[in-house]
This record gives C-alpha cells, structure tokens and sequence, in this order.
C-alpha cells in the first residue's frame, strides 16, 4: 500500500457508522480484513489480546479515590489501533456507533457489523477469530438484547451534564458495561471483548462522548495523573486530553475533493 | 443465576424546611467483585422481595440499574488474578491491579424524595442481578456466580449553590 496522498486533510475525522459512504464503508472493512490476517504484533489478534486474555492491560473501574484511566487508556488504545489500520488502508478511520440513536432502537447492531458477508466475501467487520491456544471460545459471537433496552439520549445526556471528572467517567463506563452485555456473547466478557470488531465502534463512541463533554467542561487535573504512563502505549494521560493533538476529531460525515 | 442481595437500615434523610432540602442523591456500591461473570444489577429501595421477575417501576421501588463487565474467570496461573498476591512498594508505578474491587454508583434522587415525602425513615436496597446468559454460557472454569461487594452508601448533596 502506499502512503497517504499530499491532499488528504491533516486531521482525519472519525464518522458516524450509519453515514459512512461506500467507498468509506470498504476502507474500513479493508483495514480490518488486513488487519485480521497479520498475525504479528501489527495484527488484530495482537490489539485484541492488550485489551484482556493474554495481555490483561485494559484499565476499568478503579477503586477509590483514584482518579480514573479508563478514558485516557481506551483512548490511547484507539489511537494506536487506528494508526494500524492506517497502516494498511491509509484512508481508513475508526467509526462511532450511536446506540442511542432512534436507528440503533430500532435496528440494534449497525449493518455494516451484522451482515456476515459482503459480495460473497465474509465481512471482516461481523466476526474475527480468537487464537485457540488461550483456552476460550475460538471465534467471537454476539447474542444482542431488545434494541429497545440500548441506552437512550436521555441516559446520555444526563451523563454528559455531570461536571466532575471522575464521577462524569464512572457514569459513562457504566453506560458502555450496559453496552457491552447488550451486545452478549464475547463482547460481555472483559478477557475476549476486543476481538469483536464491534467492540471499536463501541469505543470510538464512548471516546466521542468524552470528546463532546471536554468542550465544556476543563478539569484541573495533579500532575502525578497526567503524568501516568498508560501501558502498553508509549503516551501519558496529558498526551491523550487534546484530541487535536492527536490528529483526528468527530464528525458526522465527511466528503473530499480534490482539485482537477 | 446470582441470588439478590439486600441491605437494611440506610435512614432516609429528613429536611423539615424545603430550603434545606437536597437537590441529588446517590446510593454507592463499595468494593463491588467484577472477576466473573457480567451482570445488569437492578436496584430496588423498599422492596425485599424483588427478584429478576419484578417489574422495573416506581410502585415497585425499582430506582435504577448498574451494570458489571465481568473478566469472565481467570486466564492464567495459579494467582495471576488475586490482587493480594501483588507486593505493596514505594516508587511503584505499575497501574493497579485489574482485579480490584470497584465502586459503582447510581442517582436515586427522585426516588429518594418519594420515600420520604410518603414518611419512610428507613430505607432497604435490593439488588437483583440479571446475568448475561449468553456471555456466561462462553465462560470456561471454575466462576462464582454471586453478586459480592462489601457495602452500600446514600449520600445526599446540595448543590443548587454551586456555579
């Protein structure tokens, strides 16, 4: 592949999964397809495996008073995950799933997700495999709820209004853990969540959310905290707080075009 | 399916004036286990008797739902997920153990004020796990099926002075 061209934008936007066009759609499908069949430490198995079995990094709820990583380290999780896909489809960007939104209500998984093939081919984004040798289920699966039970606007807007930083994350995480059992199946397992190619969509929308509630609210954080390291990514917490800094920011949908 | 568990004796806060009167309430869920299955948990004031066959309205006390992303057993040796197992060092900077219990919360604000606008001095929490059966039925080993944690806190706050 070769590398992105002189006119792509210097900030990428990460779309809303029901708005993606075609040819955004088969990039995305096409970096996880890629991704998915490298098993080295560029592949999906060895993102995946940071997030619980075998790595075990992935940050949740801390026990008090410690102020939060789950948002900084999911966000770094993204970030470096993101450049992987890059990697292999530069124009690629991860995409946020709404679940509060009247289509998710109505429709539950986005089709882009629950379709298990595209022209005849299987959709890398529907299922991705688990390597056998960690003694858990060899391959993901879903088992989703009444859509009707997905969080709604209400539920995050209410989470949105809260101002304190640790008490605006602990709501949020638990909004995505309801999320997460919603969906069933692998992705209600902390150990074998991420390799549900949904589990990204997922994420990018709870770092939206977070995104959306840093526009107005500027916590004062001490320094030990934005000093932490997040393992395994080589990125403190400060390093995460601006998504501008880290080259890409949310957009509903997007279109290009360059000049003749 | 995880048994509900039910806590007696929060006291229901009384404001004689309603300009004393809180504004926000939550209830806390202290030292809250998430190393086995994955859980919505329903929270139910004044209804002992709640079970997963309850109904989720306010005639029956229910106030809300917190949810447990469990781990799903342990995928290693023999201690790999027992916290206690980690020394305790100064100039330690490794993140915390993934295994620590955790602290849940939910507001109960409107709930709360209906309790004690009908006069109730005490209040009971029943928490009924509901497990998600499709994740638990992918779970190998040997994983406890109890909703555990150590304690719960309401806590009420007045908050209508800040900016």
């Amino acid at each position: 592949m070769s590398a992105a061209a002189p006119s792509t934008p210097p900030i990428r936007h990460r779309k809303n999964v029901y708005l993606l066009s075609q040819s955004q759609r088969q990039a995305l499908r096409d970096a996880f397809g890629a991704v998915e069949a490298i098993s080295d430490n560029r592949g999906f198995q060895f993102f995946a495996g940071i997030h619980g079995v075998p790595g075990n990094f992935c940050i949740h709820h801390p026990p008090p008073p410690a102020i939060s990583l789950f948002l900084p380290w999911h966000r770094a999780y993204l970030y470096f995950f993101e450049l992987a896909l890059r990697d292999q489809v530069p124009d690629a960007t991860l995409a946020w799933w709404d679940w509060s939104s009247p289509r998710a209500h109505t429709n539950g998984i986005p089709g882009l997700y629950s379709q298990q093939s595209v022209g005849g081919n299987p959709n890398p984004l529907f299922q991705s495999a688990i390597d056998p040798r960690f003694g858990g289920p060899t391959e993901t699966l879903r088992d989703p709820g009444d859509p009707a039970d997905l969080p709604t606007r209400q539920d995050v807007q209410s989470v949105l209004a809260i101002q304190r930083f640790n008490r605006f994350s602990s709501r949020l995480e638990d909004v995505h853990d309801s999320v997460h059992g919603w969906v069933g199946g692998t992705m209600g397992i902390i150990a074998w969540a991420a390799y549900d190619p949904i589990f990204w969509a997922h994420h990018t929308n709870i770092d939206r959310l977070w995104s959306l509630w840093q526009l107005n609210n500027h916590p004062t954080f001490p320094q030990s905290y934005l000093d932490r390291a997040l393992p395994p990514f080589s990125m403190t917490v400060q390093q995460t707080l601006d998504v501008s800094r880290l080259g890409y920011d949310y957009a509903s949908s997007t279109s290009h075009a360059t000049a003749p | 399916m995880a048994d509900p568990v039910t806590f007696e004796g929060l006291e229901v806060p009384k404001h004689p004036e309603k300009d004393l009167d809180f504004d926000h309430a939550d209830l806390q869920f202290h030292n809250v286990d998430h190393s086995g299955h994955s859980y919505e948990v329903r929270v139910y004031l004044n209804n002992k008797e709640a079970t997963a066959e309850t109904g989720r309205d306010e005639a029956r006390g229910y106030a809300g739902s917190f949810h447990i992303f469990g781990h799903g057993g342990c995928y290693g040796e023999e201690g790999h997920c027992d916290p206690g197992r980690r020394g305790t060092y100064a100039f330690d900077y490794r993140l915390p153990h993934p295994l620590l219990p955790m602290m849940k919360s939910i507001e109960v604000t409107d709930t709360l004020k209906r309790l004690r606008d009908e006069g109730a001095e005490e209040a009971s929490v029943t928490l009924v796990p509901i497990r998600y059966e499709s994740s638990a039925a992918l779970v190998t080993g040997d994983v406890h099926d109890r909703l555990k944690l150590d304690s719960v806190s309401l806590v009420t706050y007045e908050t209508a002075l800040a900016p």
